[in-house]
């Protein structure tokens, strides 16, 4: 309010620059971003409003303002799983478009793969944070339990789709196959292959690969 | 009679300790589980246990009993080099019926995690931001696949899995097991998806048979 000092102040108010809403949702997406780095460094409890300010280049303000810490987390993963930077995920509806482009079965099943495994590589250690913190902090158990709803949802679409495809064989056990998608496609069997089994990127694509082909 | 009373180890004082150190991993293993890694402080864990801080501080530092309480939850007993010289382990591995071997690994592994699996999510969180977990996690991370192999060796060597070819296939057939009986599964299992402790079971018998020969 300080800013509108000039002559015509309500008119101010009313009219909002695309330049200056361009720029607060750069600071904004500059905030989760740097959120998203003290998350990982720091761990939820230690990534505090100062060091993501710090993080940003921001002041302590500008990150209040952006919203409370367990929002931070969660636009975090959004931000790295759905990625205005990167990559589709299987958490989000984002989904859709790549959809369309698809012309044949062994195409969309490398689609599905690559899309699963570069939202992972981008977001499956916040995931990790959010399943731990979850386990203490009521706000963020409530929103992880709706992100695992549709999750799930994403997921056995994901898996129904190549069914439909003919990219994977029809299943003689629909609920067991869903199941097993469910698993395959998981942040936390990407986690455990890449980080206790030490996989690399193009490993863990032919591992979810044939997970998807062979489930049920 | 200083230096006597010093090398004079009590029977008894060694056996208070030893429960002393129990209680400490239990408390520290409710707690940890109750509050996370941050959340638990070594005066909390003193307060449950009952014991004083010193008595904490002399179990160890709290990385370190954050990964013993895992460790005594999964398996029955901490400080295990190797899960094949777990005690309970060992005695799985000595089964050569290969039904009731498929039986014994099911069961210790749907007890263990029941146990444990809130422990494990706090420890792999903690690893990623904690310089002491990760240094511990790491050492747990190599026994992990030690035992996995060890176990697949094993399981192969029964006629539950089917004979690896060559170390990529042995090394591609690990990986199976360990993805079906890890922590990770029985979480998204019972956690996420509500199965029951009967259905996890039925759901990792079927699991580990598809990998069958």
């Amino acid at each position: 309010m300080t800013a509108d000092k000039g002559e015509e102040p309500v008119e101010k108010r009313r009219y909002v620059s695309p330049l200056r809403r361009e720029r607060a949702a750069e600071t904004r997406a500059g905030v989760v971003e740097a959120a998203a780095e003290m998350f990982l460094q720091h761990g939820y409890e230690g990534a505090t409003v100062a060091r993501i300010a710090a993080a940003a280049g921001v002041s302590v303000d500008t990150v209040v303002n952006t919203g409370p810490k367990p929002h931070l987390l969660l636009d975090a993963f959004q931000a790295r799983s759905t990625g205005e930077a990167g990559p589709g995920t299987m958490v989000g509806p984002s989904f859709g478009p790549a959809v369309a482009a698809v012309t044949g079965p062994d195409e969309a099943l490398d689609m599905v793969v690559e899309l699963v495994a570069a939202a992972h590589a981008a977001s499956a250690g916040l995931w990790t944070i959010i399943r731990a913190t979850a386990r203490t902090d009521p706000r963020i158990a409530e929103a992880f339990d709706e992100l695992r709803q549709s999750r799930d949802a994403s997921y056995d679409a994901v898996v129904d789709w190549l069914v439909d495809l003919g990219a994977v064989p029809a299943p003689a056990d629909p609920a067991a196959h869903r199941l097993d998608g469910r698993l395959a496609l998981s942040a936390e069997h990407y986690h455990l292959l890449t980080a206790d089994c030490g996989m690399d990127g193009a490993e863990y694509r032919s591992w979810l690969r044939s997970a998807l082909v062979s489930a049920g | 009679m200083v230096v006597a009373s010093r090398t004079y180890v009590s029977p008894l004082r060694q056996q208070r300790a030893e429960a002393n150190r129990l209680r400490v991993i239990e408390a520290a293993a409710d707690l940890f589980a109750e509050r996370g890694y941050s959340g638990a402080r070594l005066c909390d864990i003193a307060e449950r246990a009952g014991v004083s801080e010193g008595t904490v501080r002399a179990a160890g530092s709290r990385s370190f009993l954050l990964l013993e309480a895992f460790r005594t939850r999964y398996a029955g007993s901490g400080g295990w080099e190797s899960l094949d010289e777990q005690e309970t382990a060992r005695s799985i591995y000595d089964i050569d019926e290969p039904e009731a071997a498929m039986e014994a690994v099911v069961d210790f592994l749907a007890r263990g995690h029941a146990a444990s699996a809130g422990l494990w999510v706090v420890i792999r969180a903690a690893a990623l931001t904690d310089a002491e977990v990760a240094a511990g996690f790491a050492e747990l991370v190599q026994l992990k696949g030690e035992s996995f192999l060890h176990t697949t060796r094993w399981m192969t060597g029964l006629g539950l899995l089917p004979e690896p070819v060559d170390d990529d296939a042995l090394r591609s057939l690990t990986d199976q097991v360990t993805v079906a009986m890890s922590a990770e599964s029985y979480l998204l299992l019972t956690e996420d998806h509500r199965l029951d402790d009967g259905q996890y079971r039925s759901w990792l018998r079927r699991r580990l048979r598809g990998l069958g020969p």
